[in-house]
């Protein structure tokens, strides 16, 4: 396995080389950094500052010369000052926490979520359960990120927070939330569960009171506990924040400060995990589907195994052997940055650190975010299939 | 008429009317085996009408259409939707409706044409590799890796930053010659299974040459997973224009696509909100129409699956 690893590992290196290589070249192709740009475009340009810029961003040195220079700073982890002066790996650094707090956040999110709604609809393949997932799921990834996420944000985050000061609700609002909350406690409860053999008690009554609960806790909730609102009496800020990924002077006492977090999280979490429930629960489903029309599933179910047993023992846990690595490619690949949706939040997260740096044009910033993201997603293609090996043992890492 | 049934004791074996028992069995080619499976999934057939309807209407609307996308109209500022304009005008007074047919019609090529290219490189770079292995392979399969390290998004945002004046196809070009890695792996396997096949061997057997065994005998059987990885490209490729013209680095004005109406549209939503719901929901009734059809070609192409859809 060790050695595995070690191989899998040496065989990146040239071409993280490579990569190196060609992205230098296309980011020295992109032209001359904009605070260049910006100094020689004023009138009254002293020739001296303009030689200084030029010598900073070394564009007079031989292209050669400017990678190895560059090259061998990096591996010794030092990524260069960017045009600022200020140390791109501390920037980055704070980059990477930030875009992690999402990612890891949001990432649990849809993989629980993935999981949780892909097992139910391969269990009750073609029930209406089954039929509204895999309808909203192609919705998800049907629509660009811009547009779920600005939706979210400027029709349901900042709706929400406006009608959270003043949280009134009509009565025709009332019915036809208790009517939602009735229907979909049925809906969980009126398929056929096929996880025991045993007839349910009294099914449409389980339905009916869950979904009333449903509905009266979403009530309660709302109506009757924002009514007194402490907190938003002590804050005029809206409750669910859609700018930044904290406030601009958090809370120095921790719990209040994780608080403070959870609210700026909400937003761009959300838009993460509705795209990524959309990926995971279809992908859950077609493995679940496939491992139950496998043999042993069938020999299980021959021997008088229970179906809870059947499904949770020998189906469920081969089905997460796929998804598993699916996951640990995409995290590599999503430490990039959701660049669309920290725009659209106003995150300071990896995504916005390469719009903005490719903005300026700044070659060190650039070459930092490349070479850490493409380290990232050789790492976890690592991760991938070491994991895949230790789950499924008819796989031999050889 | 029960007397006309024969006994079972008196006629061994003749419980079924002879009438009934004689059928003829027609031949069904392949490729209409797959159009009835595809036919019967109803949600991809309503899609693909769909997208047929609106294909002709972003294409040829605006011959018919009395607004163009590009004439500015002083009088005619920030209207909201009415009979005269149906998706309403922009700050500049151009026609939302024409605008929208516009870029539906580019979108739609950008689309096709990032999946025709990442479709040919895809499949000839994963064909060659699968077929044949050895040093080509290794090549090959490390020169994908090389460009599977970098996401697709950062390498065509750097690539289109360097180019600020280029025109609009440069952006699907670019999109397809950089995604086409996840094509040239399915090729790949394919090609690789499909190589140690029997009727490979006695195509060799007899003496046919590499060229003849790739395009006529093995290519032939990966039509089904090449067909619906394009398709699934064509929405694929609609998301990452979007995305891309959304960073200001696609499709810029004055071109119309869809994406750049949204980039547009999204910071006018309480003033206008028309400029950012109609292109909103004319890129996803597009990309979802696309993924229907694709999950319908898929299931059709599926020689596992044989169950009647409820």
């Amino acid at each position: 396995m060790l050695q595995f690893i070690a191989r899998r590992l040496l065989i990146t290196i040239p071409i993280l080389f490579l990569a190196s290589i060609i992205t230098f070249l296309l980011v020295a192709k992109l032209g001359i950094p904009q605070q260049l740009e910006n100094a020689m475009s004023k009138p009254n340009a002293s020739p001296a500052a303009i030689r200084s810029l030029r010598n900073q961003f070394e564009l007079d040195t031989p292209l050669f010369t400017r990678y190895t220079n560059w090259i061998s700073h990096f591996v010794r982890g030092d990524f260069g000052l960017d045009g600022q002066r200020t140390n791109v790996r501390s920037d980055i650094w704070r980059a990477i926490q930030v875009t992690l707090r999402l990612l890891v956040f949001a990432q649990i999110m849809s993989v629980l979520l993935g999981i949780a709604v892909g097992l139910v609809s391969a269990i009750r393949q073609y029930t209406a359960f089954d039929y509204i997932t895999t309808g909203a799921a192609f919705l998800f990834f049907s629509i660009p990120t811009a547009v779920l996420a600005g939706f979210l944000k400027v029709y349901g985050i900042v709706e929400f927070n406006r009608w959270a000061r003043h949280p009134t609700m009509s009565q025709a609002v009332l019915v036809a939330l208790l009517v939602i909350g009735a229907l979909c406690g049925l809906a969980l409860t009126k398929n056929r569960l096929r996880f025991s053999d045993r007839p349910q008690p009294k099914k449409l009554l389980l339905g009916v009171s869950a979904g009333i609960g449903i509905a009266l806790g979403f009530i309660i909730v709302f109506k009757l506990g924002w009514d007194g609102n402490i907190y938003r009496k002590r804050n005029p800020k809206p409750l669910i924040a859609t700018i930044g990924q904290a406030s601009d002077r958090p809370p120095a006492e921790f719990f209040s400060r994780m608080l403070d977090y959870f609210w700026h999280l909400l937003g761009p979490s959300l838009t993460l995990i509705l795209v990524g429930f959309a990926g995971y629960s279809r992908y859950m489903r077609a493995s679940m589907l496939d491992t139950l029309s496998s043999d042993y599933v069938r020999t299980a179910r021959s021997k008088g195994v229970s179906e809870g047993k059947v499904i949770f023992k020998h189906a469920f846990r081969n089905a997460l052997i796929p998804l598993t690595t699916a996951v640990a490619l995409d995290f590599g690949a999503l430490l990039s940055g959701a660049i669309i949706t920290e725009r659209i939040f106003s995150w300071k997260g990896m995504g916005t650190f390469f719009s903005e740096a490719l903005n300026l044009r700044e070659p060190k910033p650039l070459m930092a975010f490349v070479m850490i993201t493409a380290v990232m997603v050789v790492l976890f293609n690592v991760v991938a299939d070491v994991l895949y090996a230790r789950l499924d043992p008819r796989i031999r890492l050889d | 008429m029960t007397d006309i049934v024969p006994d079972k004791e008196s006629v061994p074996g003749a419980t079924v009317a002879l009438d009934e028992r004689e059928f003829t069995i027609e031949a069904r080619a392949q490729w209409k085996t797959i159009i009835r499976r595809f036919l019967r999934h109803r949600l991809a057939v309503v899609s693909l009408v769909l997208l047929v309807l609106i294909t002709i209407w972003a294409f040829f609307g605006p011959i018919f259409w009395k607004y163009d996308y590009f004439s500015l109209n002083t009088k005619q500022k920030s209207l909201s939707p009415s009979w005269d304009h149906p998706f309403g005008t922009d700050d500049l007074g151009k026609d939302g409706f024409s605008r929208i047919m516009r870029g539906t019609q580019r979108s739609l090529e950008i689309a096709i044409i990032v999946s025709i290219i990442t479709t040919l490189m895809g499949v000839t770079i994963g064909a060659l590799a699968g077929f044949y292995r050895g040093w080509v392979d290794s090549i090959l399969m490390r020169f994908t890796d090389l460009i599977l390290v970098i996401p697709l998004l950062v390498l065509v945002a750097v690539l289109s930053a360097g180019v600020p004046k280029a025109p609009w196809y440069t952006i699907p070009v670019l999109l397809g010659i950089f995604g086409w890695p996840l094509m040239a792996r399915i090729a790949r396997g394919e090609f690789l299974s499909l190589r140690e096949k029997e009727f490979v061997e006695a195509a060799r057997a007899l003496g046919v040459g590499n060229r003849r065994i790739i395009f006529k005998h093995i290519l032939p059987n990966l039509a089904g997973p090449i067909i619906v990885n394009a398709t699934l490209t064509v929405s694929g490729a609609i998301l990452l224009e979007t995305a891309l013209t959304f960073l200001g680095l696609g499709i810029r004005e004055p071109e119309v696509s869809l994406g750049l109406l949204i980039q547009k549209g999204l910071p006018a939503y309480s003033t206008r909100p028309w400029l950012f719901w109609f292109p909103a929901m004319a890129i996803v009734l597009v990309s979802l129409c696309v993924n229907f059809i694709g999950d319908g070609l898929r299931d059709a192409f599926d020689p596992k699956q044989n169950r009647v859809r409820a």
